[in-house]
C-alpha cells in the first residue's frame, strides 16, 4: 500500500543543513496497522509528511496504492491526498469558524458530490466516533478528546485507504488517548484501513501490528 | 460548488464579527464618499434641470485685455459691447444670449430685509436654458427689448415674498425698482451658475443704457448649437470673430483674449485662470481620477493588511484544506468569494449611507437648492469601486494564502 525506496530528506537553513531522513526504505502492506517510534527530532513527522505527500523527498521514490508519485504539482497530487489519505494531527487542527458537521464535510468539498450526499457521509462518520449529539457544536465547545474524534471523523469521511496519525494522543490524557486508540483499532479491524501512527507511548505501540523505529533519520531493527 | 463557498463565507463572516465590522465600515464609508463626490461632479459636468442642454452650449464668462502679448492686462467678465460685437453676428449657433452676472439686490417684506441674486437677461436666455416653470412664462422678445418691468422669480423667492399664494401678477420691489411677476421657476442649484439666480428681469428694464458701450465687466454670453456635434464649429467661429474684434481703444489695448467654454472647460478654468492657454481639461480629468484612486487606496491597503494578518490566523485552515486535497484554485476561489461577498454587503450599506447623506445635505441647504441624483454613470463608478476593493483587497491575500506550503501552514507559519 505504501512503499518508500531510499527516501532522503534534508532541510537547509541559513547556516546548517539537517538531514531529517537518511536513506529510508519501507513497505507497509494493505490493511496493516503500523506505529512509528523514536526520540524527538529523529524524523518521524518528516516521514509521515512524505508518506502523506505533503512534502517532497530530496531523493528516492514513493508509491501510494501501487501508484508511483512522479510529480508534486497541485493538479496531480491534490486528488491523491483527497481520495487515498486521511490525516489526524497531534493538535487536531479543526477550523474554529466551522461547526463539527462542516469540519467533517471538509474533504468532501473537493470531490464531485452533492450536498445531500456530503451531509449523509459526514453524519455517518460522526456516528462512527459517537459524536452525533455534537454535530452542530463548534470545536471550542468540545473537550480535547472530542475534538480529536471530530478530526478522526474528518479523516475517515472520504473513506481513504490510508490513515496517517502523527501523535494523535500526544495532547490527550490517558483515558481520552485510549478512546482514540479504540476507534483506530476498530477502523483497522472492521474497515481494513491501513493505519500509520506516530507515538511516544510504548503501550499504545504494542497494540499495533508492527513497530518501526527511527533514530537520527534512519531505520533501526 | 459556488453555493458551498457562499454559505461557507457567510458562516465565517458571521463568526468573525469584529473583522466583518471593520471591513464593512471601511468599504461602506469609502463608497459613500465616492458616491457623493461622483454624484456632485457628475451633476456639475452634466447638469440636469435648467442647464440640461449643456452639451450644446458654450459659455463666455471671462475676458482680458492687455497692452501687448504677455503685457500688462486687465481681466474680468466680458462687457455687453464685446459680447454684442462678437457673438451676436455669429452664424453657427442656433441661439445666442447675453445676460448679466448675478448681482445682489434687497427687498423688504413686513420690515424684514430679503436678499436676492438678480440677473438681467435677453429673451433667448429662456430658450437656451430650460427652466421648469411652476407657473407663468418667461418674458418675450418684445418685453425684453422694450425693457418692460416684468420679472421671473424662483420658487424660493416667491415663497419669501408671497408665502404660499400665487406670485403671478404681483408686484415685486427690489433694488428700488418694481417689477410685475410673470413667471415662477423651480429653484436652480448654485452649482449651475450659468442659470442660477433668484430673480430674472429684462436687460433693458434699466434707466441707463450706458452698459451697452462697455467692453468689459458684468456680463456673460451663451451660444447654443443645434446639435452637440456642431459645438466645435461654433467654437472655431467664436475664435475667428474674437481675433477680428478690435477694442474701441486699439492703440492702448491691442490684445483682447477670451474663450467660449463647454461646461467641463468652465470648471477646468475655475482653478486654472490663464485665459491665454486652452482649459486644462485633461489635467482636471486626471486630477479627479488620481484623487479618487488615492482616496480608495488607503482603505484598500488597510483591508489588504487586515486580510493578510488573517492569513496567519487561518494558516492552519489552509494547511488542513491542502492536506485534505484542496487545490490552490479552490482556496483562491474560497477566499476571493469571501471577500467579494463582504465588499458587496459593504457596497449595499455604502449605497444606503450615500442616499441618506444626500438627503440630509439637500435638506440642510449647505449647497443651496442642490439636489443630488444618482444616474447610471454614478452607479458605474460605484460598481467599479466595489470591484476595485473586492479584487485588490481580496485577490492578493488569497493568492498568497493559496501558495502556502501545507506543512508550514499547519505549523502556523507562512
Ligand atoms: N522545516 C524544517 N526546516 C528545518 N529543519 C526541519 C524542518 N522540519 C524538521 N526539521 C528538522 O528535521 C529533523 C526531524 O524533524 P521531525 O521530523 O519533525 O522530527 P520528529 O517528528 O521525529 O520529532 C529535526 O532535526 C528538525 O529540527
Ligand atoms: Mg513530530
Amino acid at each position: 500500500m505504501i512503499r518508500i525506496e531510499r527516501g532522503k530528506k534534508s532541510y537547509r537553513t541559513d547556516t546548517i543543513q539537517t538531514t531529517a531522513l537518511n536513506d529510508v526504505s519501507l513497505h507497509i502492506k494493505k490493511g496493516e496497522f503500523v506505529s512509528i517510534m523514536g526520540p524527538s527530532g529523529c524524523g518521524k513527522s518528516t516521514l509521515m509528511n512524505i508518506i502523506g505527500l505533503l512534502d517532497k523527498p530530496c531523493e528516492g521514490q514513493i508509491y501510494i496504492d501501487d501508484q508511483k508519485i512522479e510529480s508534486y504539482n497541485d493538479k496531480s497530487i491534490a486528488p491523491i491526498r483527497n481520495e487515498k489519505i486521511g490525516f489526524i494531527f497531534q493538535s487536531f487542527h479543526l477550523i474554529n469558524d466551522l461547526s463539527v458537521l462542516d469540519n467533517v464535510e471538509l474533504p468532501l468539498l473537493y470531490r464531485k458530490i452533492s450536498a445531500k450526499e456530503r451531509r449523509r457521509l459526514a453524519l455517518e462518520a460522526i456516528d462512527k466516533v459517537s459524536l452525533n449529539a455534537r454535530a452542530k457544536h463548534f470545536p471550542n465547545q468540545l473537550s480535547g478528546g472530542q475534538q480529536q474524534r471530530v478530526a478522526i471523523a474528518r479523516a475517515i469521511v472520504g473513506k481513504p485507504k490510508i490513515l496517517l496519525a502523527d501523535e494523535p494522543t500526544g495532547n490527550l490524557d490517558s483515558a481520552m488517548g485510549n478512546e482514540i486508540m479504540a476507534i483506530l483499532d476498530d477502523l483497522h479491524k472492521n474497515d481494513k484501513t491501513t493505519i500509520v501512527m506516530v507515538t511516544h507511548d510504548d503501550e499504545k505501540a504494542q497494540r499495533t501490528e508492527r513497530i518501526i523505529r527511527l533514530f537520527d533519520g534512519q531505520l533501526v531493527n | 460548488m459556488l453555493r458551498v463557498y457562499i454559505l461557507l463565507a457567510l458562516k465565517v463572516l458571521q463568526r468573525r464579527k469584529f473583522y466583518t465590522f471593520i471591513s464593512l465600515f471601511c468599504i461602506s464609508v469609502t463608497l459613500m464618499v465616492i458616491l457623493l463626490v461622483t454624484s456632485l461632479v457628475e451633476n456639475i459636468i452634466h447638469p440636469p434641470g435648467a442647464e440640461r442642454n449643456s452639451e450644446r452650449f458654450l459659455a463666455i464668462e471671462k475676458m482680458a485685455i492687455s497692452t501687448s502679448i504677455g503685457g500688462r492686462n486687465q481681466r474680468t467678465q466680458p462687457g455687453y459691447q464685446f459680447l454684442n460685437a462678437v457673438i451676436k453676428p455669429m452664424e453657427t449657433p442656433e441661439l445666442t444670449s447675453i445676460f448679466s452676472t448675478r448681482s445682489q439686490v434687497a427687498g423688504f417684506r413686513n420690515g424684514k430685509r430679503i436678499k436676492s441674486q438678480l440677473k438681467r437677461t435677453d429673451s433667448q436666455y429662456w430658450k437656451i436654458l430650460q427652466f421648469d416653470f411652476i407657473e407663468g412664462r418667461p418674458f418675450s422678445e418684445a418685453e425684453a427689448k422694450q425693457g418692460q418691468h416684468v420679472a421671473v422669480i424662483s420658487e424660493d423667492t416667491a415663497r419669501q415674498y408671497f408665502d404660499d399664494s400665487s406670485a403671478l401678477d404681483k408686484l415685486l420691489t427690489v433694488g428700488g425698482e418694481s417689477y410685475q411677476v410673470i413667471g415662477v421657476v423651480e429653484n436652480v442649484s448654485v452649482l449651475h451658475w450659468n442659470a442660477s439666480a433668484d430673480i430674472w428681469v429684462p436687460l433693458f428694464a434699466n434707466d441707463s443704457t450706458a452698459f451697452t458701450n462697455q467692453v468689459m465687466g458684468g456680463f456673460m454670453g451663451l451660444i447654443m448649437a443645434e446639435t452637440p456635434e456642431q459645438v466645435s464649429a461654433m467654437k472655431s467661429e467664436f475664435n475667428k470673430r474674437l481675433a477680428a474684434y478690435k477694442h474701441p481703444d486699439p492703440k492702448r489695448w491691442p490684445v483682447v483674449v477670451s474663450s467660449a467654454n463647454t461646461k467641463f472647460e468652465q470648471i477646468a478654468r475655475l482653478y486654472h485662470r490663464d485665459l491665454d492657454s486652452p482649459p486644462k481639461t485633461k489635467e482636471l480629468t486626471i486630477g479627479i481620477i488620481v484623487t479618487m484612486i488615492l482616496f480608495m487606496l488607503l482603505p484598500t491597503i488597510n483591508l489588504i493588511n487586515l486580510n493578510i494578518s488573517r492569513i496567519l490566523e487561518r494558516a492552519s485552515e489552509i494547511g488542513v484544506r491542502k492536506s485534505f486535497g484542496a487545490r490552490s484554485s479552490h482556496l483562491i476561489t474560497q477566499f476571493l468569494l469571501e471577500n467579494i461577498i463582504l465588499t458587496c454587503i459593504g457596497g449595499v450599506i455604502g449605497f444606503a449611507l450615500a442616499l441618506l447623506s444626500m438627503y440630509f445635505i439637500s435638506v440642510s441647504g449647505v449647497v443651496p437648492f442642490h439636489s443630488f441624483e444618482i444616474n447610471f454613470r454614478v452607479l458605474a463608478a460605484a460598481i467599479s469601486v466595489i470591484l476595485f476593493f473586492g479584487i485588490l483587497s481580496g485577490g492578493y491575500p488569497a493568492w498568497k494564502m493559496s501558495r502556502m506550503n501545507p506543512i508550514n501552514a499547519l505549523k502556523g507559519a507562512i
